[in-house]
């Protein structure tokens, strides 16, 4: 059986491989070598060494505060996403009446794309602000962060429900009767049991969340736009910013890039490592 | 158990993967809607396009523009006149059977959307440049233009943009900004026996007192007057405040620098100094307004211009390519003789005897890395544009610009606005130059609008926004002028 699997590995791989190369591996290391360049257009880039990654760092103003709002964004996100996606997952694998149209309601927003929803949310949010407060999103840099907020937790909590509850189900039904007759409630099953038994699901949740939030574009640029001043810029709205607005200033941008690159990069593979060492085997 | 998550997980790959591409695709979205449309079919016949050019490369002739099988990119910059465009692109092969793309991105979105193009296949043929700043980072793109007839028919050269001793853009627009006014509504003020004013016409506005005394009484008199403000809504919103940040800005910085700047040349420095006068008139807007200060955040452009074509309010900075948005908002109740300019005024010594800000802003380039047969039928397009009958026409009424070619002499507006700003200058006044072109890039321009927001707001002090805007004017100066080698 291993024979066959090496023997036709290529046929079944290298098609993938290749467009993997082209479409990812290539652009990704053209991308590293503009990063020291002073570019308008890739053929005519000129190497400048590491001055763009120099200025990157010592613009407190543009790529800091937006690294920082970012990490805040991402912090809250992540764990509020994914406490109440599980706690939907635990709910709706009670074999309550309806589950399965509220599981396909609670999906149902991780259809609509990122801009719209940013527009809708947007028209949402200001309906309530002017109402209460009388003045609209971009007043405060505290509305903007609570409303990504908002918006990212009704985008994705669905999604992440979903595997939660691949995760739940995937739980034999042996281990939990075996506790219950041993007398264990519910909260002990929970803690004991479930908890250990999705932790391949929660290392799935928590990366996808966590990488999600680094990303976020759209829906930053629909609902906010980085108001008040640039307030609520994310990283990837303020690479574009810097790589479009200022002339000669592509390089700086493809700098921050590869920055935001590693950065991702890192923090997903010490969350990985973080949470796959307490997954039940 | 483990199969079973594993097959989940490549499930959730997949799925993440193409919840990626549609986010992306979102995001150019905010382009032009015709946009999506005009690269999906420039795709489809990019491989056709590509065969043709290697046919006619081959044989070692070049083309003339009635055997032409390619396709001829432009990439407008003008998202008011896309719609008139593919028009006329239709109407082009019709005539010619030559195959025209007409993308559109809008000024935000300009730069961005060429360079990505520029890189790709299919890079346009005929593309736009703003000013001598955004020239400065395609020269070397530029075909010289200075054999043609187009160029020979440009009336004054100051309409031509140089550069590398090639003359690299032809200005193809000249373009008035001001204060559009619904008469009907002002005429209506003049004659309302309840007004504190003495002034009884439009052409008594000249000076800031004036204006603001008007205006005042207006807004006391805005339910006589069935508006909801004198003005239309500041909008301040991120990406719309362009009717500020640059428009506006022309009159401060037209003050302080004097009518002699060059306009095409470095970025001067820059001290603020009539920040007082742009004060004045960016409050009247603000306390005068269909939105009060505090939720201009969110308006945007077509939310203005929409308030005063359905009669909500009398007055409107903006310019007269925003004539087209006037005319096809449904409902429009704003009656087509009834519209005109007054200048902006900001309470300056001498602005009495000054018009509107009138430039020619936006140049046509042709890309010279492109082969010689594309380079030629792209000009030969523009030519047909702007001297051919059905050209002028079009470009006339349709597209309403105001050309600086001499074949474009005789053609028929209708585009009332045109008319107010002949009368303006009939009268002797004084136009201001565009001095907003020597504003050094889109951070200036952005940051200056987000503070302008936060002052709309009242969490910025005037002071604050000065010095801010003087501060950073300083560091945007030395990059812009750094690049573009001044």
């Amino acid at each position: 059986m291993q024979k066959t699997y090496k023997k036709y590995f290529p046929i079944f791989v290298i098609p993938t491989l290749v467009a993997f190369i082209i479409s990812f591996v290539v652009p990704f290391f053209m991308g590293l070598y503009l990063s020291f360049c002073n570019f308008k257009t890739i053929s005519s880039a000129k190497w400048t060494g590491l001055s763009n990654y120099i200025y990157v760092f010592s613009d407190t103003k543009g790529f800091i505060s937006a690294l920082w709002f970012t990490v805040k964004i991402a912090l809250v996100g992540v764990v509020s996403t994914n406490v109440i996606a599980f706690a939907l997952a635990l709910l709706l694998t009670k074999g309550l009446k309806g589950t399965n149209v509220y599981r396909t309601i609670f999906f149902m927003p991780n259809l609509i794309g990122g801009i719209i929803l940013g527009y809708i949310w947007q028209l949402l949010l200001n309906g309530i602000l002017i109402k209460v407060a009388g003045v609209d999103l971009t007043y405060s840099a505290t509305y903007g962060y609570w409303g990504i907020i908002i918006l990212y937790n009704w985008q994705k909590i669905g999604y992440l429900m979903i595997i939660y509850i691949a995760g739940i189900q995937s739980i034999s039904g042996d281990i939990l009767e075996a506790a219950r007759i041993d007398g264990a409630n519910y909260l002990q099953t929970l803690k004991n049991i479930i908890i250990p038994l999705v932790m391949t699901s929660v290392t799935t949740c928590t990366f996808l969340a966590l990488t999600d939030c680094f990303k976020m574009y759209d829906q930053n640029l629909a609902l906010t736009g980085g108001a008040p001043a640039d307030q609520t810029t994310m990283l990837a709205m303020d690479i574009y910013n810097t790589y479009y607005n200022r002339t000669g200033f592509a390089g700086v941008g493809q700098a921050k890039a590869v920055v935001f690159t590693v950065l991702v990069l890192v923090i997903a593979l010490i969350q990985l490592r973080a949470t796959q060492s307490k997954e039940a085997e | 158990m483990r199969k079973k998550v594993v097959s989940l997980l490549l499930a959730a790959a997949m799925t993440a993967a193409l919840v990626g591409c549609g986010g992306s695709d979102s995001g150019s979205s905010t382009q032009d809607a015709g946009t999506a449309d005009s690269a999906e079919s420039t795709e489809s016949s990019d491989s056709a396009e590509s065969s043709d050019s290697a046919d006619a490369s081959g044989s070692g002739e070049t083309a003339a523009a009635s055997d032409y099988k390619g396709t001829i990119r432009f990439l407008n910059f003008k998202p008011e006149v896309s719609d008139a465009m593919q028009e006329i692109a239709k109407a082009y092969t019709e005539e010619t059977g030559i195959d025209i793309q007409i993308e559109t991105a809008a000024s935000g979105q300009y730069e961005s959307t060429l360079t990505a193009r520029m890189d790709s296949s299919e890079a346009p043929a005929i593309f736009v440049v703003e000013n001598a700043t955004a020239l400065s980072s395609w020269t070397d793109f530029c075909r010289d233009w200075s054999d043609t007839d187009l160029y020979a028919s440009v009336k004054d050269k100051a309409y031509t943009l140089e550069a590398d001793g090639k003359v690299c853009g032809l200005v193809y627009v000249l373009e008035g900004w001001g204060i559009i006014v619904n008469s009907e509504i002002t005429d209506a003020y003049f004659a309302s026996p309840n007004k504190s004013t003495e002034y009884t016409s439009l052409d008594e506005l000249y000076t800031f007192d004036a204006l603001k005394a008007v205006v005042e009484d207006m807004t006391a008199l805005k339910d006589e007057l069935g508006i909801k403000g004198v003005f239309g809504s500041t909008s301040l919103k991120q990406g719309d405040d362009w009717r500020y940040q640059t428009h506006l800005m022309n009159i401060p910085l037209y003050w302080e620098w004097g009518a002699d700047v060059d306009i095409n040349g470095a970025v001067p420095e820059f001290s603020f100094k009539n920040a007082e006068n742009f004060k004045n008139i960016l409050d009247l807007y603000l306390n005068n307004s269909v939105t009060e200060p505090n939720l201009v955040g969110t308006k945007t452009v077509d939310d203005s211009m929409a308030e005063f074509a359905l009669g909500q309010c009398a007055m409107i900075q903006n310019g007269d390519w925003a004539w087209n948005t006037i005319l096809n908002t449904d409902g429009k109740v704003v009656k087509d003789d009834k519209v005109r300019f007054i200048p902006i005024t900001s309470g300056a010594a001498g602005e009495e005897n000054m018009g509107l800000c009138v430039g020619g802003s936006q140049s046509f380039c042709i890309n010279s890395q492109l082969p010689e047969e594309d380079q030629l039928a792209a000009i030969d397009f523009l030519t047909w544009l702007f001297s051919s009958e059905t050209g002028k026409t079009m470009v006339a009424q349709k597209l309403q610009f105001v050309t600086p070619f001499t074949t474009m002499e005789g053609a028929e507006y209708t585009n009332p606005l045109f008319a107010s700003e002949n009368e303006i200058s009939a009268a002797g006044k004084t136009a201001y130059s565009t001095t907003c072109n020597l504003i050094p890039n889109q951070t200036w321009k952005d940051d200056f609008g987000a503070s302008l927001l936060l002052y709309a707001q009242g969490q910025k002090s005037w002071d604050d926004v000065v010095a801010d805007a003087v501060a950073e004017w300083e560091v945007e100066r030395e990059i812009t002028n750094s690049t573009t080698g001044n």
